[in-house]
């Protein structure tokens, strides 16, 4: 059995390492045009992933464009709420 | 996501040899747009990092960010508020800013963006067409204390807009 502070230190390890997403969701104001601009523009996606991310967004309701650490993910969705984008963040669930 | 209807006088921008982007607007279209620009200032004037916004523009200005999480939601706002605010603020300024020879013009005259202009102009008319569709009430209700006769020219000048900035947006990509 792990001591307490072994223990502490894993799940602090664990939850330092979990990824969090950055996820833009479908809204009925910006146009596709403008997202996939967004997307290229901002996050340096080539045309054709953008595309296809802007239209996940469109089809499915929202898509992940970035992951990775949590204050990272954090400056993601202020730039995409800085483009009037609906963006949130949350855990990755995978 | 949202269809760029050509209503009203079609604004063309074009991108140029030298990398900037040209349109040209008239008097009453940069009226237009200034008082746009007025209506987004004050709307941003009640922007209080501290308060969960009241008027439904400002929860589309800046939206939750963590949306199973209202403390964490609210620790974002607080944090990023004032500097979009700023920035939104700017952006709007911007784009009167580069509409002043044209507000005293009879005829349409030539507006020359540069790249900062630009960026400033994409997010300004995004911010302009989201406070229309938070008063008109697209995929939502319209807001009530907005009269009845001032949905459908609200709209218009929404879906105008749009394709201002859809035209902007494509000029971009030449």
């Amino acid at each position: 059995m792990p001591r307490l502070d072994e223990a502490i230190d894993t799940i602090e390890r664990v939850s330092l390492d979990s990824p969090w997403v950055t996820i833009v969701w479908n809204d009925p104001v910006n146009l596709m045009s403008y997202v996939a601009w967004v997307f290229r523009s901002y996050f340096g996606f080539p045309a054709e992933e953008a595309e296809r991310r802007m239209l996940m967004v469109h089809n499915d309701g929202r898509a992940i464009v970035a992951s990775g650490g949590r204050e990272e993910m954090e400056r993601h969705v202020e730039a995409m709420h800085d483009f009037g984008l609906w963006a949130t963040l949350s855990r990755s669930e995978s | 996501m949202g269809d760029a209807l050509a209503v009203g006088i079609v604004k063309q921008f074009h991108r140029r040899a030298d990398g900037t982007v040209s349109t040209s607007v008239d008097g009453p279209e940069a009226g237009l747009f200034l008082s746009l620009v007025d209506e987004v200032h004050a709307v941003l004037e009640y922007a209080d990092g501290d308060l969960r916004p009241i008027d439904p523009v400002l929860d589309r200005f800046f939206p939750e960010a963590y949306p199973t999480d209202s403390d964490a939601s609210a620790e974002f706002r607080r944090f990023t508020t004032p500097d979009l605010r700023s920035r939104k603020t700017h952006n709007a300024a911007a784009i009167a800013e580069s509409l002043a020879p044209a507000l005293t013009a009879d005829e349409p005259v030539p507006v020359i963006l540069d790249e900062q202009q630009v960026q400033a102009w994409v997010r300004g008319l995004t911010d302009m067409r989201l406070m229309l569709a938070a008063r008109v009430g697209i995929g939502a209700e319209p807001d009530p204390g907005l009269p009845v006769d001032a949905v459908e020219p609200l709209t218009e000048v929404y879906n105008w807009l749009g394709w201002v900035q859809d035209s902007l947006v494509r000029a971009l990509d030449d």
